[in-house]
């Protein structure tokens, strides 16, 4: 199966979707964007760890702009991880935040009870008050956050990796890999697969892009 | 948790901040890939009431049990 017709199929197919969840996962760097553009790509068995500690890979976190840029163009690379998968790795469940979120709206609720009935608070309850409150509304924000997640998920697709080729490409080599696109979405069999596998991967990734949007890409980071 | 103990306002402020950014993203999801967007809770809320509305009002035009 050619890499157009994975890209095509993607489309078609029912995705999973993305939540809040997903949001926050990508915001707090919890999706890492990870190869090597020599013809040794990682293989799925490898480990974090090997691909973390292995010169030869270059592991990164988006950052924020990189992330809007990866949602608009190739968002399929981050729904392919699931959205129980993020939580399954999260330490904290929404029974715990729920029942925390109770007992400290209790307590702001009995000390704003007595303040309404003249009853005195001491400095020690004012203080609390002040703490649960903030943690009570930081709950609240953070309600779909997945918490403690210790080592960020690893995009293991071969989309993923050319779309961190594409990321990763100097003005020069993007140039080649847009000439390359152009020329293998025109049918040009000559190019082939031959050249740096950085700009080979790059390439795929930009042949996707052409076909929705023609002259966006390397400019818009 | 440290900061947390120490200055729970600006945890809150990282927390505000870091729920915006994941908005920002969410948005960029609905702006460009809609069919992609996972209804949030209020939001599949309101569907499940809107359906639950709809269904009934549909049953008594046709005069048909409604089958929950």
């Amino acid at each position: 199966m050619t890499e157009q017709r994975r890209y095509d199929l993607i489309e078609q197919t029912s995705q999973p979707p993305f939540g809040l969840v997903h949001a926050f996962y990508a915001v707090m760097g919890g999706f890492a964007l990870y190869g090597s553009f020599d013809d040794d790509n990682p293989t799925a068995e490898e480990s974090f760890f090997q691909i973390s500690t292995n010169p030869r890979y270059t592991v990164e976190v988006p950052n924020f702009d990189i992330l809007k840029y990866i949602v608009e163009h190739f968002p399929h690379i981050l729904t392919d991880i699931p959205e129980e998968y993020i939580l399954d790795q999260a330490a904290s469940s929404s029974l715990s935040k729920a029942l925390l979120i109770v007992q400290v709206a209790w307590f702001c609720t009995n000390c704003a009870s007595r303040v309404f009935h003249g009853l005195p608070l001491s400095l020690l309850e004012v203080s609390t008050a002040a703490h649960a409150f903030c943690t009570l509304l930081t709950y609240l924000v953070w309600w779909s956050k997945p918490i403690n997640v210790a080592a960020p998920t690893l995009m293991r697709e071969k989309e993923a990796r050319e779309v961190y080729a594409l990321l990763k490409c100097s003005d020069g080599e993007y140039n080649k890999a847009l000439e390359m696109a152009q020329k293998r979405a025109a049918g040009d069999s000559s190019t082939g697969t031959h050249g740096p596998g950085k700009i080979v991967l790059a390439a795929n990734a930009l042949r996707h892009l052409l076909r929705s949007q023609p002259q966006s890409g390397h400019q818009a980071l | 948790m440290f900061i947390a103990l120490l200055a729970p306002e600006l945890l809150l402020y990282l927390a505000i901040s870091e729920r915006i950014n994941a908005g920002i993203l969410l948005r960029e999801v609905q702006k460009f890939h809609p069919h992609l967007v996972k209804p949030g809770m209020l939001v599949g809320v309101r569907n499940w009431i809107r359906e639950r509305v709809k269904s009934k009002e549909v049953s008594a035009k046709c005069h048909s049990p409604v089958i929950y």
